[in-house]
């Protein structure tokens, strides 16, 4: 395992442990929490296309970087 | 900070300090399984972390203003789905047969998504976005 991956899985904990904590704190995780976490499952299973179709998760194209403007007269010189 | 050793094998779904409740009046939905219960929560908890980084990054992108940070959040975009939904498969794949093979897999997807995390995590802390609202 790279340090790479160690540092990330750090980072990962940092959100979820708190809330694997709590279920070592408990001892037994209970039925009810237990069904908590399979309705969220279930949910994000079941409904992955909405999920995924938010706004948040399309891609928006790069900005362009600003073009020059070139001025032509097409008007010919008056004499 | 936390023992490293045993925040990694629970992550790593090893769940050993796990227990589930799971009598005849109170039948556990996973069939007592602390290893699928675990997968289930990483896999939500997944989700809902890159789904807060992408947010961030769109809401904040103007304020951000840093091409890596939109790089890193499109390649989490065009990804993120494929990573979720193998590890919902796999997941599916081992409540049917509990094989090592298949947490292996599970395990390596879950992997490869906490690095996404990971990066996103670091953008996040290097641009902390602040708003100041005056007082009405």
């Amino acid at each position: 395992m790279t340090p790479e991956i160690i540092l990330g899985i750090i980072e990962l904990l940092k959100w979820a442990v708190p809330e694997i904590e709590k279920d070592i704190a408990a001892g037994l995780i209970p039925v009810e929490k237990q069904q908590q976490v399979k309705d969220a499952f279930v949910d994000l299973a079941d409904h992955l296309d909405e999920k995924f179709s938010a706004p948040e998760w399309q891609i928006d194209p790069d900005p362009k970087p600003a073009t020059p403007t070139v001025v032509v007269n097409v008007n010919p010189p008056v004499k | 900070m936390r023992t490293l050793p045993a925040l990694l094998l629970l992550v790593l779904l090893t769940s050993c300090a796990t227990r589930l409740e799971n009598t005849t009046l109170k039948p556990s939905p996973y069939g007592g399984d602390a290893y699928l219960y675990r997968a289930d929560q990483i896999i939500v908890l997944s989700y809902s972390e890159l789904d807060e980084f992408v947010k961030w990054e769109k809401n904040f992108r103007a304020l951000i203003n840093n091409p890596k940070v939109k790089a890193h959040a499109d390649y989490v975009r065009a990804n993120a789905r494929k990573w979720v939904t193998s590890a919902i498969a796999l997941r599916e794949a081992y409540s049917k047969i509990p094989d090592a093979n298949v947490q292996d897999e599970l395990q390596a997807i879950l992997n490869t998504i906490t690095e996404a995390i990971n990066q996103s995590l670091t953008y996040m802390a290097q641009n902390k976005i602040t708003i100041n609202i005056p007082p009405p």
